[in-house]
């Protein structure tokens, strides 16, 4: 299997927006919501994005409305959710290493 | 109104038409280098072209996905298909990181090398055929797709050298090795592109009357000026 950490940005905060249930212009919403406007995520980069992780495994399609108005929802796999706290620890391991910066400058 | 261009760089044909764009012009159509335009309010849409999975098509995945995205397909063509959205609604740019980027320039460079060989195959049996008869028709038939099919051969190179610059820029803005040059241009002049084109038109013309006769002279002749031109510029580059 291919090594899928890190995780890059687009990624990452994708998978976090398809905790719940989300289409992709609500993806989009979520995630430059979250990082307050730095991440806008392009139609393109989110289209290829979803296409590779659902071709993972690590999200899937929720509901597909059959009305005319095609909204396709997605939500995150087990798969998905491994891959991400596999993410989370390593950011974890980065973010205490970090902090021995500190430790230099007194 | 229509307009004739070919493009192989597509982010001179989005610069194109989004220039239009400005102007009042929104390109609505496409076909083989024709590219037809309605008045629209200046600036009204942002267009972009996207490399696409299929031949003369996109997935119903991406059609439904870019609708969602409030983003209008215009038309595949070959590998390309043109999109675009209306500006009022924000702005629109398909690839936002250099992880996306990488990956979308990599498929237009796969897609020229995959055409670059095809050409080039074409070319090898046009020359076994030239090489095999004697009748004169026939012959230059067969100078004519050769001359045409190399000129298209370096219009592709140069792309292909154009798109491993840009790979190189993106792959060291990701913090990758990024062997090759970062420049981005072939040594191969254009002027030898143009040179064979006309080459090959020339080739093409019928012989038979003198006025025919006098056409394919001046075209011959402006095709080894330009050739030779081409030759001189490409040596020239190279020295550098």
């Amino acid at each position: 299997m291919e090594k899928q950490t890190p995780l890059t940005e687009a990624l990452f905060y994708i998978l976090l927006s398809v905790r719940k249930p989300n289409h992709g212009y609500g993806i989009i919403q979520e995630v430059q919501e979250l990082t307050d406007g730095r991440v806008v995520l392009g139609p393109g980069t989110l289209y290829g994005a979803m296409q590779t992780m659902t071709a993972r495994g690590w999200i899937r399609i929720y509901s597909e409305e059959t009305d005319s108005r095609k909204k396709k929802e997605y939500i995150i796999t087990e798969t998905g959710r491994k891959v991400f706290a596999e993410e989370k620890r390593r950011l974890e391991e980065l973010l205490r290493n970090a902090e021995r910066m500190e430790e230099g400058t007194w | 109104m229509v307009r004739f261009r070919l493009y192989a760089n597509k982010d001179e044909e989005t610069a194109y038409l989004n220039e239009m764009a400005a102007r009042g012009y929104a390109m609505t159509g496409f076909f083989a280098g024709f590219y037809s335009f309605e008045k629209c309010r200046p600036g009204e849409f942002i267009y972009q072209v996207d490399i696409t999975e299929g031949w003369f098509r996109v997935s119903s995945d991406y059609r439904e996905f870019m609708q969602e995205m409030g983003v209008e397909i215009i038309c595949p063509w070959g590998m390309w298909v043109i999109l675009r959205k209306k500006a009022a609604e924000g702005s629109f740019v398909l690839y936002t990181d250099v992880e996306s980027g990488i990956e979308h320039y990599t498929k237009i460079k796969k897609m020229f090398k995959t055409a670059t060989m095809l050409e080039l195959i074409c070319l090898i049996m046009e020359i076994a055929l030239a090489g095999s008869t004697t009748d004169k028709a026939t012959i230059a038939m067969a100078l004519a797709f050769i001359s045409l099919v190399g000129a298209i051969v370096i219009v592709f190179l140069r792309e292909i050298a154009r798109v491993n610059g840009i790979l190189a820029q993106l792959r060291e803005r990701a913090g990758q090795e990024s062997p090759g040059n970062r420049c981005g241009k072939s040594n191969v002049s254009l002027l030898l592109s143009l040179g064979l084109t006309l080459n090959g038109i020339g080739y093409l013309i019928p012989t038979g009357s003198t006025l025919y006769a006098a056409v394919r002279g001046i075209l011959h002749g402006l095709a080894i000026v330009f050739m030779g031109l081409g030759i001189i510029s490409t040596l020239w580059k190279r020295e550098d």
